[in-house]
Protein backbone atom coordinates (compact mmCIF):
# COMPACT_ATOMS: atom_id res chain seq x y z
CA UNK A 1 0.00 0.00 0.00
CA UNK A 2 0.68 3.55 -0.88
CA UNK A 3 1.28 5.79 2.47
CA UNK A 4 -0.60 9.39 1.66
CA UNK A 5 2.63 11.42 0.46
CA UNK A 6 3.19 8.92 -1.83
CA UNK A 7 -0.25 9.43 -3.52
CA UNK A 8 -0.22 13.43 -2.95
CA UNK A 9 2.81 13.18 -5.48
CA UNK A 10 1.52 11.23 -7.72
CA UNK A 11 -1.60 13.72 -8.02
CA UNK A 12 0.40 16.38 -8.31
CA UNK A 13 2.29 14.54 -10.96
CA UNK A 14 -0.68 14.31 -12.88
CA UNK A 15 -1.69 18.35 -12.07
CA UNK A 16 1.86 19.38 -12.98
CA UNK A 17 2.14 17.25 -16.30
CA UNK A 18 -0.71 18.29 -17.67
CA UNK A 19 -0.69 22.12 -17.48
CA UNK A 20 2.69 21.87 -18.64
CA UNK A 21 2.22 19.41 -21.14
CA UNK A 22 3.78 16.92 -20.59
CA UNK A 23 2.80 13.24 -20.48
CA UNK A 24 5.02 10.39 -19.01
CA UNK A 25 3.02 8.91 -16.47
CA UNK A 26 4.33 5.43 -16.16
CA UNK A 27 8.44 6.29 -15.67
CA UNK A 28 7.36 8.93 -13.44
CA UNK A 29 5.25 6.73 -11.35
CA UNK A 30 7.81 3.80 -11.05
CA UNK A 31 10.55 6.47 -9.25
CA UNK A 32 8.25 8.62 -6.73
CA UNK A 33 9.34 6.13 -3.33
CA UNK A 34 13.14 6.88 -4.78
CA UNK A 35 12.17 10.70 -5.09
CA UNK A 36 10.62 11.18 -1.89
CA UNK A 37 12.86 9.21 0.05
CA UNK A 38 16.13 11.10 -1.69
CA UNK A 39 14.58 14.57 -1.40
CA UNK A 40 12.83 14.27 2.11
CA UNK A 41 14.98 12.00 4.09
CA UNK A 42 19.17 11.58 2.06
CA UNK A 43 19.95 14.62 0.37
CA UNK A 44 21.74 16.97 1.73
CA UNK A 45 21.28 19.84 -0.87
CA UNK A 46 24.43 21.98 0.83
CA UNK A 47 26.79 19.18 -0.49
CA UNK A 48 25.35 16.39 -2.45
CA UNK A 49 24.28 16.35 -5.95
CA UNK A 50 21.13 14.40 -7.56
CA UNK A 51 20.73 14.22 -11.46
CA UNK A 52 17.79 12.76 -13.07
CA UNK A 53 19.04 10.71 -15.90
CA UNK A 54 16.07 9.66 -16.97
CA UNK A 55 15.04 13.04 -17.67
CA UNK A 56 11.80 12.19 -19.19
CA UNK A 57 10.31 10.83 -15.72
CA UNK A 58 10.77 14.26 -14.59
CA UNK A 59 7.63 15.46 -12.89
CA UNK A 60 7.76 14.08 -9.88
CA UNK A 61 11.16 15.84 -9.77
CA UNK A 62 9.87 19.37 -10.43
CA UNK A 63 7.42 18.60 -7.93
CA UNK A 64 10.14 18.05 -5.19
CA UNK A 65 11.61 20.73 -6.34
CA UNK A 66 8.91 23.48 -6.08
CA UNK A 67 8.05 21.96 -2.95
CA UNK A 68 11.55 23.33 -1.74
CA UNK A 69 10.82 26.78 -3.45
CA UNK A 70 12.89 25.92 -6.52
CA UNK A 71 11.44 26.85 -9.89
CA UNK A 72 12.77 24.50 -12.59
CA UNK A 73 11.64 25.56 -15.99
CA UNK A 74 8.72 22.85 -16.91
CA UNK A 75 9.50 21.27 -19.47
CA UNK A 76 9.35 18.20 -21.01
CA UNK A 77 12.46 16.93 -20.27
CA UNK A 78 15.09 19.05 -17.73
CA UNK A 79 17.38 21.58 -18.29
CA UNK A 80 20.53 22.14 -16.38
CA UNK A 81 19.41 25.68 -14.13
CA UNK A 82 21.55 24.80 -10.58
CA UNK A 83 20.03 27.97 -9.05
CA UNK A 84 17.18 25.69 -9.36
CA UNK A 85 17.86 22.14 -8.14
CA UNK A 86 18.13 21.23 -11.85
CA UNK A 87 22.16 19.72 -11.67
CA UNK A 88 22.11 18.55 -15.57
CA UNK A 89 20.27 18.62 -19.06
CA UNK A 90 18.95 15.26 -19.46
CA UNK A 91 16.25 13.72 -21.54
CA UNK A 92 18.41 12.07 -24.36
CA UNK A 93 19.14 8.76 -22.10
CA UNK A 94 22.76 7.99 -21.25
CA UNK A 95 24.15 11.71 -20.19
CA UNK A 96 23.57 11.57 -16.88
CA UNK A 97 25.70 8.79 -15.60
CA UNK A 98 28.85 9.83 -17.37
CA UNK A 99 28.17 13.54 -15.98
CA UNK A 100 27.99 12.24 -12.63
CA UNK A 101 31.15 10.62 -13.20
CA UNK A 102 32.65 13.19 -13.90
CA UNK A 103 31.61 15.39 -10.69
CA UNK A 104 32.39 12.24 -8.53
CA UNK A 105 36.31 12.56 -9.68
CA UNK A 106 36.28 16.37 -9.27
CA UNK A 107 35.13 16.13 -6.15
CA UNK A 108 37.37 13.38 -5.75
CA UNK A 109 40.41 15.68 -6.69
CA UNK A 110 39.47 18.94 -5.02
CA UNK A 111 39.18 16.54 -1.66
CA UNK A 112 35.17 17.87 -1.57
CA UNK A 113 32.71 15.90 0.27
CA UNK A 114 29.47 15.10 -0.62
CA UNK A 115 27.71 12.38 -2.51
CA UNK A 116 26.52 12.46 -6.12
CA UNK A 117 23.46 10.13 -6.83
CA UNK A 118 21.95 9.63 -10.13
CA UNK A 119 18.59 7.99 -11.20
CA UNK A 120 18.64 6.46 -14.55
CA UNK A 121 15.92 4.00 -16.70
CA UNK A 122 16.16 -0.07 -17.44
CA UNK A 123 16.08 1.29 -20.45
CA UNK A 124 18.53 3.77 -20.84
CA UNK A 125 20.93 1.02 -19.22
CA UNK A 126 21.09 0.02 -22.90
CA UNK A 127 23.17 3.15 -23.49
CA UNK A 128 26.73 2.36 -24.50
CA UNK A 129 27.43 5.55 -22.03
CA UNK A 130 26.02 3.32 -18.85
CA UNK A 131 28.75 0.93 -19.38
CA UNK A 132 31.43 3.16 -20.28
CA UNK A 133 30.48 5.11 -16.93
CA UNK A 134 30.27 1.60 -14.80
CA UNK A 135 33.93 0.72 -16.22
CA UNK A 136 35.65 4.18 -15.58
CA UNK A 137 33.49 4.31 -11.77
CA UNK A 138 35.06 1.55 -10.79
CA UNK A 139 38.82 1.69 -12.13
CA UNK A 140 38.84 5.50 -10.26
CA UNK A 141 37.21 4.35 -6.88
CA UNK A 142 34.41 6.55 -6.75
CA UNK A 143 32.32 5.28 -3.80
CA UNK A 144 30.81 9.14 -3.94
CA UNK A 145 28.83 7.79 -6.68
CA UNK A 146 25.22 5.66 -6.13
CA UNK A 147 23.15 5.18 -9.07
CA UNK A 148 19.71 4.02 -8.71
CA UNK A 149 18.50 2.25 -11.42
CA UNK A 150 14.34 2.58 -11.44
CA UNK A 151 14.09 -0.80 -12.83
CA UNK A 152 10.25 -1.01 -14.39
CA UNK A 153 10.80 -3.18 -17.06
CA UNK A 154 9.41 -1.33 -19.76
CA UNK A 155 10.97 1.57 -22.04
CA UNK A 156 9.19 3.26 -25.01
CA UNK A 157 8.22 0.45 -27.22
CA UNK A 158 7.69 -2.50 -24.80
CA UNK A 159 9.00 -4.76 -22.65
CA UNK A 160 12.54 -4.07 -21.86
CA UNK A 161 12.91 -8.17 -21.59
CA UNK A 162 11.79 -8.45 -25.21
CA UNK A 163 13.66 -5.57 -26.85
CA UNK A 164 16.89 -6.01 -25.31
CA UNK A 165 17.19 -7.13 -22.27
CA UNK A 166 19.59 -5.70 -19.33
CA UNK A 167 19.13 -8.04 -16.16
CA UNK A 168 22.37 -8.85 -16.25
CA UNK A 169 23.74 -5.32 -15.37
CA UNK A 170 24.26 -5.85 -11.43
CA UNK A 171 25.96 -9.11 -12.09
CA UNK A 172 28.45 -7.40 -14.00
CA UNK A 173 28.40 -3.99 -11.93
CA UNK A 174 29.67 -6.73 -9.06
CA UNK A 175 32.26 -8.58 -11.17
CA UNK A 176 33.96 -5.33 -12.06
CA UNK A 177 34.03 -3.50 -8.73
CA UNK A 178 31.08 -1.90 -7.60
CA UNK A 179 28.46 -2.30 -4.51
CA UNK A 180 25.29 -3.78 -5.37
CA UNK A 181 21.90 -3.80 -3.95
CA UNK A 182 18.68 -5.21 -5.25
CA UNK A 183 15.50 -3.44 -3.33
CA UNK A 184 12.11 -2.85 -3.90
CA UNK A 185 11.72 0.66 -5.30
CA UNK A 186 8.44 1.43 -3.27
CA UNK A 187 9.42 0.03 -0.28
CA UNK A 188 10.62 3.02 1.57
CA UNK A 189 12.48 1.50 4.40
CA UNK A 190 14.58 -0.63 1.75
CA UNK A 191 14.82 2.57 -0.63
CA UNK A 192 15.83 4.84 2.41
CA UNK A 193 18.43 2.27 3.76
CA UNK A 194 19.77 1.58 0.60
CA UNK A 195 20.21 5.48 0.13
CA UNK A 196 21.92 5.79 2.69
CA UNK A 197 24.56 3.40 2.59
CA UNK A 198 28.18 4.06 2.27
CA UNK A 199 30.26 1.64 0.67
CA UNK A 200 34.37 1.76 -0.44
CA UNK A 201 33.30 1.11 -3.56
CA UNK A 202 30.31 3.07 -6.18
CA UNK A 203 27.17 1.57 -5.10
CA UNK A 204 24.95 0.57 -8.19
CA UNK A 205 20.84 -0.17 -6.36
CA UNK A 206 18.33 -2.16 -8.48
CA UNK A 207 15.59 -0.64 -7.61
CA UNK A 208 12.90 -2.88 -8.75
CA UNK A 209 9.47 -1.31 -9.08
CA UNK A 210 5.97 -1.27 -11.28
CA UNK A 211 5.49 0.82 -14.30
CA UNK A 212 2.86 3.13 -13.53
CA UNK A 213 2.50 2.26 -9.62
CA UNK A 214 -0.31 3.40 -7.84
CA UNK A 215 -2.68 3.39 -10.60
CA UNK A 216 -4.35 0.13 -11.59
CA UNK A 217 -4.89 0.29 -15.21
CA UNK A 218 -1.16 2.11 -15.84
CA UNK A 219 0.93 -0.78 -13.89
CA UNK A 220 2.85 -2.51 -15.94
CA UNK A 221 1.08 -1.54 -19.35
CA UNK A 222 3.40 -0.59 -21.64
CA UNK A 223 1.45 1.96 -23.36
CA UNK A 224 1.46 4.29 -20.12
CA UNK A 225 5.35 4.86 -21.21
CA UNK A 226 3.71 7.97 -22.89
CA UNK A 227 0.57 8.30 -23.34
CA UNK A 228 -1.91 11.66 -22.91
CA UNK A 229 -5.45 10.54 -20.45
CA UNK A 230 -8.03 11.55 -21.40
CA UNK A 231 -10.47 13.13 -18.43
CA UNK A 232 -12.17 10.23 -17.96
CA UNK A 233 -9.39 8.16 -17.35
CA UNK A 234 -7.43 11.81 -15.63
CA UNK A 235 -10.60 10.89 -13.36
CA UNK A 236 -10.42 7.67 -12.76
CA UNK A 237 -6.97 7.52 -12.35
CA UNK A 238 -7.41 11.03 -9.47
CA UNK A 239 -10.06 9.15 -7.80
CA UNK A 240 -7.46 5.64 -7.02
CA UNK A 241 -5.13 8.03 -5.83
CA UNK A 242 -7.44 9.69 -3.68
CA UNK A 243 -8.58 7.04 -1.49
CA UNK B 1 51.24 21.83 -33.37
CA UNK B 2 51.51 19.50 -30.87
CA UNK B 3 54.31 20.38 -29.33
CA UNK B 4 52.86 23.75 -28.99
CA UNK B 5 49.98 22.10 -27.47
CA UNK B 6 52.23 20.12 -24.92
CA UNK B 7 54.22 23.05 -23.84
CA UNK B 8 50.88 25.08 -23.13
CA UNK B 9 49.31 22.72 -21.37
CA UNK B 10 52.24 22.45 -19.06
CA UNK B 11 52.69 26.22 -18.70
CA UNK B 12 48.79 26.17 -18.00
CA UNK B 13 48.76 23.56 -15.53
CA UNK B 14 51.70 25.26 -13.38
CA UNK B 15 49.40 28.23 -13.12
CA UNK B 16 46.20 26.89 -12.32
CA UNK B 17 45.76 24.20 -10.28
CA UNK B 18 42.05 23.35 -11.77
CA UNK B 19 44.02 22.32 -15.16
CA UNK B 20 43.07 18.52 -16.05
CA UNK B 21 43.80 16.96 -18.99
CA UNK B 22 42.23 14.41 -20.39
CA UNK B 23 43.23 12.02 -23.17
CA UNK B 24 41.09 9.00 -25.10
CA UNK B 25 43.95 6.73 -25.01
CA UNK B 26 45.46 9.31 -27.65
CA UNK B 27 49.21 10.35 -26.12
CA UNK B 28 51.03 12.64 -28.30
CA UNK B 29 53.38 15.64 -26.39
CA UNK B 30 52.35 14.65 -23.10
CA UNK B 31 55.26 13.20 -21.35
CA UNK B 32 55.91 16.13 -19.68
CA UNK B 33 52.47 17.01 -17.98
CA UNK B 34 52.61 13.40 -17.72
CA UNK B 35 55.57 13.36 -15.25
CA UNK B 36 54.77 16.86 -13.61
CA UNK B 37 51.05 16.78 -12.80
CA UNK B 38 50.11 12.82 -12.86
CA UNK B 39 47.15 13.12 -10.33
CA UNK B 40 45.84 15.72 -12.91
CA UNK B 41 46.31 13.42 -15.37
CA UNK B 42 43.22 11.11 -16.86
CA UNK B 43 43.67 8.71 -20.13
CA UNK B 44 39.91 7.53 -19.93
CA UNK B 45 40.54 4.26 -22.74
CA UNK B 46 38.52 3.91 -25.77
CA UNK B 47 35.29 5.86 -24.47
CA UNK B 48 34.72 8.58 -26.56
CA UNK B 49 31.30 9.66 -25.30
CA UNK B 50 31.61 9.36 -21.73
CA UNK B 51 35.14 11.16 -21.92
CA UNK B 52 33.09 14.66 -23.29
CA UNK B 53 30.36 14.35 -20.63
CA UNK B 54 32.94 13.30 -18.11
CA UNK B 55 34.73 16.37 -18.69
CA UNK B 56 31.99 18.24 -18.92
CA UNK B 57 31.00 17.51 -15.33
CA UNK B 58 34.41 18.06 -14.27
CA UNK B 59 33.88 21.68 -15.25
CA UNK B 60 30.22 22.19 -13.31
CA UNK B 61 32.45 21.34 -10.65
CA UNK B 62 34.86 24.36 -11.34
CA UNK B 63 37.96 22.45 -12.60
CA UNK B 64 39.31 22.86 -16.08
CA UNK B 65 39.30 20.15 -18.13
CA UNK B 66 41.52 20.02 -21.50
CA UNK B 67 40.48 17.09 -23.86
CA UNK B 68 42.58 15.19 -26.45
CA UNK B 69 42.22 13.10 -29.13
CA UNK B 70 42.10 12.73 -32.97
CA UNK B 71 39.58 15.14 -34.63
CA UNK B 72 36.86 12.38 -36.05
CA UNK B 73 36.90 10.68 -33.01
CA UNK B 74 36.86 14.07 -30.69
CA UNK B 75 33.87 15.78 -32.48
CA UNK B 76 32.04 13.71 -34.57
CA UNK B 77 31.70 10.32 -32.73
CA UNK B 78 30.11 11.75 -29.04
CA UNK B 79 28.57 14.70 -31.74
CA UNK B 80 25.40 14.86 -29.01
CA UNK B 81 27.63 14.94 -25.83
CA UNK B 82 29.09 18.15 -27.37
CA UNK B 83 26.26 19.61 -27.99
CA UNK B 84 24.13 18.94 -24.55
CA UNK B 85 26.36 18.77 -21.76
CA UNK B 86 29.53 21.31 -23.49
CA UNK B 87 27.05 23.36 -25.77
CA UNK B 88 23.73 23.47 -24.47
CA UNK B 89 25.20 24.03 -20.99
CA UNK B 90 27.79 26.11 -22.02
CA UNK B 91 30.38 24.71 -19.85
CA UNK B 92 34.26 25.65 -20.10
CA UNK B 93 35.37 22.24 -21.56
CA UNK B 94 38.49 23.09 -24.06
CA UNK B 95 38.54 19.68 -26.63
CA UNK B 96 41.66 19.62 -28.94
CA UNK B 97 41.37 17.51 -31.89
CA UNK B 98 44.82 16.26 -33.74
CA UNK B 99 44.02 15.16 -37.51
CA UNK B 100 47.25 13.92 -38.64
CA UNK B 101 46.44 11.54 -40.61
CA UNK B 102 45.81 12.18 -44.39
CA UNK B 103 47.05 8.35 -44.96
CA UNK B 104 45.05 7.00 -42.69
CA UNK B 105 41.47 6.29 -44.21
CA UNK B 106 38.03 7.44 -43.50
CA UNK B 107 38.00 6.52 -39.94
CA UNK B 108 40.83 9.05 -39.37
CA UNK B 109 39.99 11.93 -41.83
CA UNK B 110 37.19 14.14 -39.91
CA UNK B 111 34.74 15.82 -41.84
CA UNK B 112 34.25 19.91 -42.12
CA UNK B 113 35.65 20.51 -38.72
CA UNK B 114 34.84 24.43 -39.16
CA UNK B 115 31.63 23.26 -40.61
CA UNK B 116 30.80 21.22 -37.52
CA UNK B 117 32.13 23.25 -35.23
CA UNK B 118 29.97 26.28 -36.84
CA UNK B 119 27.20 24.71 -35.45
CA UNK B 120 27.29 25.10 -31.69
CA UNK B 121 25.61 28.15 -29.82
CA UNK B 122 28.37 28.63 -27.53
CA UNK B 123 31.95 26.65 -28.88
CA UNK B 124 34.22 28.90 -30.11
CA UNK B 125 36.22 27.29 -33.08
CA UNK B 126 39.87 27.85 -33.03
CA UNK B 127 41.66 26.63 -36.40
CA UNK B 128 45.65 27.36 -35.35
CA UNK B 129 47.83 27.39 -38.82
CA UNK B 130 51.33 26.82 -36.89
CA UNK B 131 52.77 26.17 -33.58
CA UNK B 132 52.30 29.89 -32.39
CA UNK B 133 48.45 29.97 -33.78
CA UNK B 134 48.27 26.96 -31.43
CA UNK B 135 49.94 28.63 -27.99
CA UNK B 136 47.56 31.63 -28.69
CA UNK B 137 44.75 29.25 -29.26
CA UNK B 138 45.12 27.57 -25.91
CA UNK B 139 45.60 30.84 -23.86
CA UNK B 140 42.80 31.98 -25.50
CA UNK B 141 40.84 29.24 -24.49
CA UNK B 142 42.01 29.34 -21.14
CA UNK B 143 41.11 32.66 -20.39
CA UNK B 144 38.20 32.81 -22.01
CA UNK B 145 36.74 30.07 -19.68
CA UNK B 146 34.14 28.77 -22.46
CA UNK B 147 33.84 25.92 -24.13
CA UNK B 148 36.44 25.67 -27.18
CA UNK B 149 37.36 23.09 -29.90
CA UNK B 150 40.66 23.93 -31.39
CA UNK B 151 41.65 22.10 -34.42
CA UNK B 152 45.07 21.29 -34.95
CA UNK B 153 47.60 19.27 -37.77
CA UNK B 154 51.12 18.64 -38.75
CA UNK B 155 52.85 21.81 -40.24
CA UNK B 156 55.33 20.56 -40.85
CA UNK B 157 57.50 23.45 -39.56
CA UNK B 158 60.28 22.70 -36.51
CA UNK B 159 59.23 23.69 -33.15
CA UNK B 160 60.90 26.96 -31.82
Amino acid sequence: MLNKRSKELRLKIIELSKANGGYHYGGSFSCVEILINLYDSVLNLEHDKFIMSKGHACWGFYVLLHERGYKPLLEGHPHRDVHNGVEWTTGSEGHGLPAAVGISLARKIKKKKGQIFVLIGDGECQEGTTWESMLLASHHKLNNLTVIIDFNKIQGSGFVKDILPVDSIGKVAETIGWEVSEINGHDNNEVLNSLNAKYKKPHLIVANTVKGKGVSFMENQPKWHANWPSPEYEKKAKEELSK
Amino acid sequence: MRRAFGKTIVKLAEKDEKIILISGDVEQEMDEYKKKFPDRYFNVGLCEQSMISLAAGMAAEGLRPYVYSITPFLIERPFEQIKIDVDEQDLPVVMIGNADYPSHGPTHRPLNARKLVSIFKNIHGYFPRNQFETEKAMLDSYIMKKPAIICIYKDGLPFV
